[in-house]
């Protein structure tokens, strides 16, 4: 017998299940879901004036929180200010006016339950914003209404010419905020009920929408797609795209095209479901991206004027107040896109579980035994708008602005106290009254006491990654530094790049991505680059290391062993080892023949290393590697190490030997954080002194530490010039299930379980790494090295940035 | 490091653009620039007025004895001190030995100055290097080497190519050469109207135009720097062609080599180029390793060429994944590469055409034609010349000649007809038009003669579309009814998302065609090639039909595999079959050969594999798990497949043998009907369904037991 379930309506909000506060390590903390319930049941204006503005944005990282709305000279101004915008439609086509800049974000049926989709259009026809249907077709009950558009995504999933034909516009999604640079994701438990039938893809299995739309893969194969629907349907037609590097040019591709707008999504915006590593790491933030985009559409002519006036701009991702509304089209932007803060305002309570299909709130659920009462949530979300429109007239009203109009584009109406001149300049603000200019600006947003390194959700992750082998996905909010959690490692400042429009994303479930590196002249072999090099050999009993040397074998890496603790157990794995030699010239009798390479210690006694590199390479004809501290001088250090004719120099963090604090960061004079010291002796091996083949082309160049987390480091290492990255700790955390700093006996090394998780690991990584190279746009690891394009900094100090010789987001 | 090598103040520029080759074989008479032109025109939809240019070689009209050097210059002072850089290179042996000053007054922005000169290669480049990086400062670019070969000469500046031809006087009367390239350029961004940022780019006897946006390009850029390049416009294609000086000239690699080097083949397809190229997979190991930078990634379809003394070279590179057009053609005269069929066309109605395979390139020249085809080397063409009309083609009641037309034109005459009432219309000499029968009414029979261009049939709700001639991309996009025949071939993401009614191709399918597909309610979409496919085909498909036939090399015995790599991948439901056996490692998705093999030694080591097991393991054709199973003890088995499994993917059933019951039921009705539409023989048809198939279908789930019979509308 079937257990039948009493179906719950949910009428009323639950419990917000967050701590107090801005709570460490969610962006989304229970502040602002208070604030944003409080418009939702009152339908009255919460932030009344500047005051409030900037305490509701008070100790937030996240860039708009970082910048204040400034008033003009002017005083108030005479009459109500006039809120309502256009969003245009060109060549021929109907222009879409808006009671407010606000439209509501596409969430898909499917992703959220056809109850919600239903409350999110018919709010917006009460309250005259837009809304959207994102890729999961149009429900038959809201088809004979107009306020939404139609999205037509890279899976075509429930589209025909009827369907395109409804609502007011359709939108071209070629990306989103919180994926950049892959596809849409159904999880298999949400498709279900009508959802396959409207999609028409079979039940029960996970939706994933191509990465790139297989018919654009360049600028002009969207012109071609964008006039196609235009010709078919006589709709205007709007691009989505993600914030990503080439933002503001894909921003001016799609204005020449012939597209009447363009919706640029960014960070923080939400989604049923994405790879947590796509989420943290990939694309800039809305605020530089709308600020660019708005820039150069303003520079760039066609037929003589400006392209941005040929195109709307819509900016989303983490719009949660009246406030960032108007700091949004102070940046550039039209209008602005509101996802998660209508689900919020329809009672989600940020438990992260969209992409299980558990959401507690019947929103992000197709789960019949909770139901959304679809009236309670129209008349929640009608409020929260009449909520947003009360506070941007009153804030408006302050600034002196007579209507919304004025406010777009302009950047006097913002300033900022609290971030470096180089973003202030790409941002086009002017500083902060009395604030003198320097390069680099201390982070006053940042918190007093450096925070513990590994987080719980990084730690989280990683087990995750043990478990299953497969890469995490996770799906709202975001903790992800530099915008919500402090940095804690210069990767951490660092942004990789999404593929759209002027090239395409390489679909990483469905198309081949190669990770394999060749190191040594092709002696060694590494299936994705990566490898195990734990520093604490004492802490480690030797079951430890025949697990680790063993997984790397199975894998096709190479896990590093000290003399020490090598025994014939190891040995049977050498293949896969990389003998460290300590202070050792020769390796024990019978083991030099049977590991792939050694390793030295490059410390004291350096007029000895060419001699012991050239006696260990006659010997036994194997690589061998040199590894080094990232020290000050690293660019003379690693043409020394070349010139002594070293296969691979490898560069690792120095941990200080009785805290296990790692000590080279920036606050050192000794050292360079790992990520500088290696983009310099990744330059310094190329450029050789006069005619030389640069030695690049035949040392390696590899970089190892305790604190490389996972496939989003590993990624970041390659672009900054490392063939390969060590990692530590973590391998530890993901072969027993706990931190590395807590080892103790209990652990079972020679557990089945220990070495499937560190495969799986393994692996999991690597499928991680897949996902960012792919939506890179890059289908090798080999093209991926030394690619510091593909990088942004956000605000990250000027003078750490040129020596990363990365560029800042927004240029 | 020094300043002038730091990236964060590169510039980037991206195009997406149309590009040309046209090379003539040694006993046919030269190429016009007008013919050129002509071509390139055809293309102009892929273009911008932002910028075009042309390469000659081995122009009549200029001396081959000299190098000709030809600069961008700003203004006099530019002229000036370009002029001093060059002279001061005369102490090693440069020699001026005429110049043609700049014409300020007829130039918009940037003049020509040209020199004739006297020089070695190496002084050349240093000299060449050195005007460009000495007359750069932070991205402003006062004077520009752009062509600077004995061989050929480069014409290029902002405009349409109508524009740049009449600027440097190339139609009247008209140049004559051995080979052109040439393009139209559509910049993403354009950072003010200069025509440094035009194609070609060219350096010493090297000329390349490009379509595409390379992701390598922060990766290529040191590798160049470090070669000696200093000063760059932040050009993707600028950087391709100094990569491919490079490598040619400095590294002395040959042009095969510098081909497989730029292209980088995927690592599991060495052993295939070893066995149809004959170059040594070591070999392929040691470019892939000791060139690292000059790897091209992301999309690209360059047109290179190269002349010397003797002979003009054409060489054509399309990246592996295939994100560029990029179609080749052959006629009795010429050889030709181009972004679009039509381009060809204008010059040649009756040329041979064909796409080139993923990652291969093409290179020709004037003396031996074609060395290598783009094409696996045992591929059976198909060609589309004389066919045969059927007999029972109804008379039309709407005919238009298509001549001249643009494309909104076209459809706005095709609408017109339907409204009038037209239910069968004929559309002669189409060339290129794009999105043709989108928006048809449900029942109109729309004939098209000649080559339509791409996203032909898109959202098609019930038209009947017939094609004499070749389609090109996008065809067929979300159809959800009606028919697509096509008497000649298809490129690339052919019925994508195709959710009912069907397509009949006679010849070949390009890559990515089927993917997406689906079936609904009754909907049984069907795709059905007479010749081969190329690679992706049915990813991510979930249901309908895709049969590929290869009746060419069924009629001639060949055993050749007629389908690309990377069959079926993320196939959830539907059938595909492909006529022939194949190679097990390119359906569905196979790990890289040698990281299973890694795997299974260690588990040898572990003890969990016998000796003879594992050399019965190593000895498989293919490391399929179903070719494993056998051979392996269960826990050895589960540890492996952990490789081959994800949460992402179905298993796929593979099939080779012939037809059976339930597979001739769908797919009889469909060879009976493509067998009478494109009139092919009985006698064939009979070889044909006794032939061996390889059929490959999802996890036994989705497959027969939820599926309806087909469909099939009279």
């Amino acid at each position: 017998m079937k257990k039948v379930r009493a179906v719950k309506t949910i009428d009323k909000y639950l419990r917000i299940p967050t701590p107090k506060g801005v709570a460490r390590g969610e962006f989304w903390s229970s502040d602002r879901i208070e604030y944003m319930r409080q418009l939702s049941e009152t339908g009255k204006a919460a932030i009344r004036n500047l005051d409030d503005a900037a305490q509701y944005a008070a100790n937030s990282r996240s860039l708009r929180d970082r910048i204040r709305l400034s008033p003009t000279d002017n005083g108030r101004s005479e009459q109500q200010p006039d809120i309502s915008v256009q969003l245009n439609g060109f060549n021929g086509t109907k222009p879409i006016p808006l009671a407010a800049p606000l439209v509501w974000g596409d969430m898909s049926f499917g992703a959220i339950h056809a109850e919600a989709v239903k409350a999110l259009v018919r709010s917006a026809e009460a309250t005259g914003i837009l809304s959207g249907t994102g890729e999961g077709g149009l429900h038959p009950d809201i088809r004979h209404l107009k306020r939404f558009n139609v999205q037509w995504a890279s899976a075509r999933f429930g589209v025909d010419l009827d369907t395109l034909k409804s609502g007011s516009a359709v939108f071209i999604k070629i990306g989103q905020g919180a994926k950049p640079g892959i596809g849409g994701h159904l999880p298999g438990m949400k498709v279900v009920g009508d959802i396959p039938t409207t999609r028409r893809i079979p039940e029960g299995r996970d939706a994933i929408s191509p990465a790139p739309h297989h018919d654009i893969y360049s600028i002009e194969d969207l012109g071609q797609r964008i006039w196609a629907l235009k010709l078919a349907t006589g709709q205007p037609v709007y691009v989505k795209v993600a914030a990503t590097n080439y933002v503001p040019y894909v921003a001016c591709g799609i204005a020449r095209m012939g597209g009447d707008g363009v919706v640029i999504d960014g960070h923080l915006a939400g989604t049923g479901a994405t790879p947590e590593v796509i989420r943290d790491n990939v694309g800039i933030p809305i605020e530089i991206a709308v600020a660019a985009s708005d820039r150069m559409l303003r520079e760039q002519m066609m037929d003589g004027e400006p392209l941005r006036n040929r195109v709307s701009i819509i900016a989303g991702g983490g719009i949660t107040s009246s406030t960032d509304m108007l700091k949004m089209a102070a940046l550039g932007a039209d209008a602005s896109m509101m996802g998660t803060g209508a689900l919020v305002a329809m009672g989600c309570v940020m438990v992260h579980r969209c992409h299980t299909g558990k959401c507690p709130t019947a929103l992000a659920t197709q789960k019949p035994h909770r139901l959304l009462d679809v009236d309670w949530a129209t008349e929640r979300c009608i409020q929260f708008v009449n909520g947003l429109k009360e506070e941007v007239g009153l804030l408006l009203d302050e600034l002196g602005y007579d209507s919304m109009e004025q406010l777009i584009g302009n950047r006097k109406a913002l300033e900022a106290t609290n971030l470096n001149d180089e973003t202030l300049e790409i941002l086009g603000l002017e500083r902060a009254n009395g604030r003198a200019s320097t390069k680099s600006r201390p982070d006053t947003n940042a918190p007093k006491e450096a925070p513990d390194f590994w987080t719980p959700w990084r730690i989280d992750h990683i087990k995750a990654n043990a478990d299953t082998g497969e890469a995490l996905i996770t799906s709202m909010g975001s903790q992800s530094p530099p915008f919500v959690e402090p940095p804690r490692v210069i990767c951490d400042w660092l942004r990789s790049d999404g593929a759209q429009v002027t090239r395409p994303s390489v679909d990483p479930y469905r198309e081949e991505i190669e990770t394999s590196v060749y190191l040594a002249g092709g002696k060694t072999r590494l299936a994705s680059p990566c490898f195990f090099d734990l520093s604490r050999y004492d802490a480690l009993e030797p079951a430890a290391h025949a697990l680790i040397a063993r997984t790397a074998s199975a894998v096709g890496s190479l896990s590093v062993v000290s003399m020490d603790v090598i025994d014939e157990r190891i040995a049977r794995y050498g293949r896969a080892v990389a003998l460290d030699l300590m202070s050792e010239d020769a390796p024990p009798a019978g083991m030099g023949e049977r590991v792939a390479a050694f390793l030295i210690e490059d410390r004291a006694d350096r007029e000895m290393l060419p001699l012991r590199v050239a006696s260990l390479k006659r010997a036994f004809g194997k690589p061998v590697f040199v590894r080094t501290p990232p020290i000050r001088n690293i660019h003379r250090r690693v043409k020394r190490l070349a010139d002594a004719e070293v296969d691979a120099v490898i560069i690792r963090d120095e941990v200080n030997a009785e805290t296990g604090e790692v000590v080279s960061d920036l606050s050192s004079d000794q050292h360079y954080p790992l990520e500088i010291a290696l983009s310099i002796a990744d330059m310094a091996m190329r450029f050789p002194e006069d005619g030389e083949t640069p030695a690049r082309r035949r040392v390696n160049l590899l970089a190892s530490s305790e604190r490389l987390r996972g496939a989003d480091d590993i990624f970041k290492l390659i672009a900054l010039g490392a063939d390969a990255a060590g990692i530590g700790d973590a391998a530890l955390i993901a072969a027993v299930g706990r931190a590395g700093a807590d080892l103790d006996g209990e652990i079972d090394f020679e557990s089945p379980d220990a070495s499937l998780r560190l495969e799986n690991y393994y692996w999991a990584a690597q499928k991680e790494l897949k996902l960012l190279l792919g939506a890179a746009g890059t289908s090798s690891v080999t093209t991926l090295l030394g690619s510091r394009e593909l990088l942004r900094s956000v605000d990250l100090d000027p003078n750490a940035r040129e020596l990363l010789d990365v560029k800042p987001a927004g240029r | 490091m020094p300043a002038q090598f730091r990236h964060d103040k590169i510039p980037i520029h991206h195009d997406g653009c149309g590009v040309l080759g046209i090379l003539a074989k040694s006993h046919a008479p030269p190429i016009r620039s007008d013919e050129t032109l002509a071509a390139i025109e055809c293309a102009r939809f892929r273009g911008s007025k932002f910028g075009a240019g042309f390469t000659g070689f081995k122009v009549d009209t200029f001396p081959e004895k000299y190098v000709t050097l030809r600069t961008f210059v700003l203004d006099n002072e530019a002229y000036a001190e370009a002029r001093n850089t060059l002279e001061s290179f005369a102490p090693e042996g440069l020699q001026i030995v005429h110049e043609t000053p700049p014409d300020f007054a007829s130039a918009s922005t940037m003049a020509t100055w040209e020199a004739y000169v006297l020089a070695e290669d190496d002084i050349l480049f240093k000299a060449a290097m050195e005007i460009n990086a000495r007359l750069e400062t932070d991205g402003v670019f006062r004077a520009r080497v752009y062509s600077s070969a004995k061989h050929h000469v480069t014409f290029k500046g902002v405009g349409y190519p109508t524009d740049v031809a009449e600027e440097y006087g190339m139609l009247d009367p008209a140049l004559s050469a051995r080979m052109w390239i040439a393009h139209t350029r559509q910049p993403t961004n354009s950072p003010g109207a200069y025509p440094i940022w035009s194609h070609p780019f060219s350096l010493m006897e090297w000329s390349i135009v490009h379509n595409g946006d390379v992701s390598s390009f922060g990766g290529n850029i040191p590798f160049m720097r470090s070669a000696g390049v200093e000063s760059v416009v932040g050009n993707d294609s600028e950087l391709i062609c100094c990569l491919i000086d490079y490598l040619t000239r400095v590294e002395r690699l040959s042009l095969t080599e510098a081909a497989l080097t730029l292209t980088s083949p995927y690592e599991r397809w060495w052993k295939r180029i070893e066995a149809d190229e004959g170059i040594d997979a070591q070999r392929l190991q040691q470019l892939a390793m000791n060139y690292v930078g000059s790897h091209l990634d992301g999309p690209f379809a360059v047109v290179a060429g190269h002349a010397d003394d003797e002979d003009a070279y054409m060489l054509g590179i399309i990246d592996r994944l295939k994100f560029r057009p990029f179609v080749v053609g052959e006629d009795e005269d010429r050889i030709y590469l181009a972004s679009e069929e039509c381009e060809i066309r204008v010059l040649s109605p009756n040329a041979a055409v064909w796409g080139c395979d993923p990652g291969r390139y093409v290179l020709a020249s004037g003396k031996e034609g074609f060395i290598e085809r783009g094409l696996a080397p045992n591929r059976v063409m198909f060609e589309f010349t004389n066919l045969k009309k059927s007999a029972d083609e109804s008379e039309p009641d709407a005919v238009i000649d298509a001549t001249g037309m643009q494309y909104e034109t076209l459809n706005r005459e095709i609408r017109k007809a339907s409204e009038d009432g037209a239910k069968n219309i004929h559309i002669q000499r189409v060339r290129g038009q794009r999105y043709l029968a989108v928006n048809l009414p449900p029942d109109t029979h729309l004939t098209l003669h000649g080559a339509p261009g791409n996203c032909l049939a898109n959202f098609n709700e019930g038209a009947h579309i017939t094609v004499w001639g070749n389609a090109a991309d996008d065809t067929a996009d979300t159809m959800h009814d009606g028919s697509v025949t096509i008497h000649g071939s298809a490129r690339d993401v052919l019925g994508q998302a195709l959710q009912g009614g069907r397509i009949y191709v006679r010849g070949d399918i390009g890559n990515r065609a089927g993917i997406l597909m689906r079936q609904y309610v009754d909907r049984r979409p069907v795709i059905m090639a007479g010749g081969r496919a190329g690679n992706y085909l049915g990813e991510y498909m979930s249901g309908g039909t895709i049969a590929v036939l290869g009746l060419a090399e069924l009629e001639c015995g060949s055993d050749a595999q007629i389908a690309g790599d990377f069959v079926a991948p993320g196939m959830l439901g539907g059938r595909i079959y492909i006529r022939g056996k194949m190679d097990r490692g390119c359906v569905g998705y196979v790990p890289n050969r040698v990281d299973v093999e890694s795997y299974l030694e260690t588990l040898h080591i572990d003890e969990l594999i016998a000796d003879g097991a594992l050399r019965e393991l190593m000895a498989l054709p293919a490391l399929t798990l179903d070719l494993m199973e056998p051979l392996m003890e269960e826990e050895a088995f589960m540890r492996v497949r952990r490789l081959y499994d994800s949460k992402y993917r179905m298993p796929l059933i593979v099939r080779e043998g012939p037809l059976e019951d339930e597979d001739l039921e769908v797919l009889v009705p469909h060879i009976d009907r493509f067998f009478e539409t494109f009139g092919l023989d009985d006698p064939l048809k009979a070889t044909l369904l006794e032939a061996t198939f390889t059929r490959v279908l999802a996890a036994p789930r989705m497959a027969l037991e939820t599926d309806p019979p087909p469909v099939i509308e009279e």
